[in-house]
């Protein structure tokens, strides 16, 4: 295990790097002055001089990459051009509310997937089949956008049971906490839920020919025995990689979520970054949810070749 | 040498028909898939015949009658400025679609000669390649280009560049794995040893041979990159306001969803049908082509 975890750590650095290249270039692929780009075309000369100097864009290319370099290196992310908050700080503020709202989605999601995927290979083919089918259809067709403003239209406004925005810590109330939740949790899990739910069923269905499962059978076991036990077991590995392998859509429905039911979180800061031309907020988020993703593929990775011995010697 | 090789290569090709021709028999029996193919076309007419379809024009504002609540005049409904939503739908599908396509043809158009090189030459160029498209799918694709097309300034060209290049990394490792199946082929080794260039091998022999699953695949993300455009739009990085654009009539409208639910409420459902059409025409055209799946 020792020397692919190190093989496995060692592969993350060039890539790491090249993540910070293209955060440092996203700024200079419009043409013309970065300034002009962060302040909009109508800004005036001083303004774009002291933008310059504030973020060191008067030096060359290569001077600033490394400043860029060496600053994320220690943590520096830069500050915001709103009140000369630090990034870093306004970023970790940040994560409490979006990591609840993405661990209630993944929780959400798999109480939603594990029995339609099941279901749906205990008896395929059938019409159990087809709604799971379908349910995965919609799920993965319907824009986050849309569902939640649907949701609010039924229960919010229509309805009055759940609060149709905002935002309550949870120290100040952990039921309020959580009503406000429910409707961006739904929109979060939905598409999470599609994805798991079918690759569950395939899974199922490919494990269910094995030699083992027949044995199982053969042996007497009830097929709901052969289900849950024999087969779910060795078909949720593939599941936990594609929830992995999910940690970025997450994030981008984190941003859409989160901006309509206006939380505190990330999402929002990304693009309330962009309606104040706060460019390096902006950035450093970017940065920031890129790190979270390779680390999340990490992370399954480890654990992958940690129940899967055969992966460690590839 | 050669005969015997070319008569090889012939009957798999035979074989391989046949196992297209009764896919494609399968997917007229498919009727999810019959559905998906229908709800595209019907979008696709609309696209085209817009200016016919359509009962008004997409930008005709009329403020004496805004905010009609959907009727025989305005099936739909009407918006703010009194413009009827069902034909500014109709004429933001040319948008949606053509966007759609694009995105797809872009992340292709680039995505595949990298993947076809990295997965031919193998060595250091894989190893780079492989590392930068390992970084590009670190992003998450909807930040990425969300920040792409703020830096470039909101516009639906510079959304659908945002979001083609976004998908680049996709197609590049989606090649690159079929690239390393098919180097071992008989065919490549029979063109090889016949002198053919390594770019004669690539172009004419392998990416013939492994178009299929790239292109379905391209057919499945034209749904997604549908979704993507109409949430650049929704968050204002989208064609600026007259232009009839599904994801911003619904950003526009969810101000008024309390007295006007309509004005939002039709262009999603566009967004969803047009994106689960694709999807299940993806699905139908996958079970063509591979019907172990």
């Amino acid at each position: 295990m020792g020397p692919f975890v190190i093989r496995r750590i060692l592969n993350l650095i060039p890539v790491a790097m090249i993540v910070l290249v293209v955060t440092f270039a996203l700024i200079h692929i419009a043409p013309g002055n970065p300034a002009y780009t962060i302040l909009g075309e109508q800004a005036t000369p001083l303004a774009v001089r002291l933008l310059d100097q504030k973020m060191g864009l008067d030096h060359p290319l290569v001077v600033q990459f490394g400043s860029y370099v060496v600053n994320v290196l220690k943590g520096n992310l830069g500050s915001s051009l709103l009140d000369g908050q630090s990034v870093t700080s306004l970023i970790l503020t940040r994560i409490p509310v979006t990591l609840e709202l993405a661990v209630l989605a993944v929780v959400v999601s798999l109480l939603i997937a594990l029995p339609t995927g099941i279901l749906a290979a205990y008896r395929p083919n059938t019409w159990i089949d087809g709604v799971s089918r379908l349910l995965a259809l919609v799920g993965a067709a319907i824009p986050n956008f849309w569902l939640a403003l649907v949701l609010v239209y039924i229960f919010a406004v229509s309805f009055r049971w759940l609060p149709s925005l905002g935002w309550t810590p949870l120290n100040q109330g952990v039921g309020s906490n959580l009503m406000h939740l429910v409707l961006p949790t739904i929109v979060l899990a939905m598409p999470l839920a599609a994805v798991t739910s079918r690759v569950l069923r395939g899974e199922l269905l490919e494990v269910m020919h094995l030699l083992y499962i027949q044995v199982a059978r053969a042996k007497g076991a009830r097929e709901w025995i052969v289900v849950m036990h024999h087969s779910l077991r060795n078909a949720l590995i593939p599941v936990v990689t594609v929830i992995g392998l999910q940690v970025g859509g997450l994030l981008g429905g984190v941003v859409i979520t989160e901006s309509i039911f206006s939380l505190p979180g990330m999402g929002q800061l990304v693009v309330n970054a962009i309606f104040d031309r706060d460019y390096p907020v902006l950035q450093g988020s970017v940065l920031f949810m890129a790190l979270v993703v390779l680390l999340a593929n990490l992370a399954v990775d480890l654990i992958y070749a940690w129940v899967d011995p055969r992966i460690r010697y590839s | 040498m050669q005969l015997p090789l070319e008569s090889l290569q012939l009957d798999t090709q035979t074989t391989s028909r046949g196992n297209q021709r009764r896919g494609w028999r399968r997917f007229w029996r498919n009727r999810l898939a019959v559905v998906g193919l229908g709800i595209i076309l019907m979008f696709l007419i609309c696209a085209v015949f817009a200016p016919w379809i359509a009962p008004y024009g997409p930008d005709a504002a009329n403020f004496s009658s805004a905010f009609h609540a959907p009727s025989a005049a305005h099936w739909l409904g009407t918006d703010d400025l009194g413009r009827d939503i069902l034909s500014r739908i109709i004429y933001g599908s040319r948008g949606a679609l053509l966007s759609g396509v694009l995105i797809v043809s872009l992340g292709m158009g680039v995505g595949v000669p990298l993947g076809l090189v990295s997965g031919y030459f193998g060595g250091v160029v894989d190893e780079v390649i492989m590392r930068v498209v390992d970084a590009g799918l670190a992003f998450p694709g909807l930040v990425l280009a969300l920040a792409m097309a703020w830096v470039l300034g909101p516009s639906l060209s510079h959304a659908i560049i945002a979001i083609g290049v976004v998908t680049i990394p996709q197609f590049a490792r989606l090649t690159r794995g079929q690239v390393l199946e098919a180097k071992g082929r008989e065919y490549v080794e029979a063109a090889r040893c016949l002198g053919a260039s390594p770019l004669r091998i690539m172009f004419r022999h392998i990416l013939v041979n492994i178009a299929t699953p790239i292109i379905v695949i391209g057919t499945l993300n034209i749904g997604g990159a549908i979704l993507s455009v109409a949430s650049l739009s929704f968050l204002g990085l989208g064609p600026p306001p007259p232009a009839p654009n599904w994801g911003s009539m619904l950003q526009s409208g969810s101000e008024y969803l309390t007295m006007a639910p309509w004005i939002s409420l039709f262009p999603g459902a566009a967004i969803f049908l047009v994106v689960m059409g694709f999807n299940i025409l993806g699905d139908g055209i996958r079970d063509v082509f591979d019907p172990n799946q």
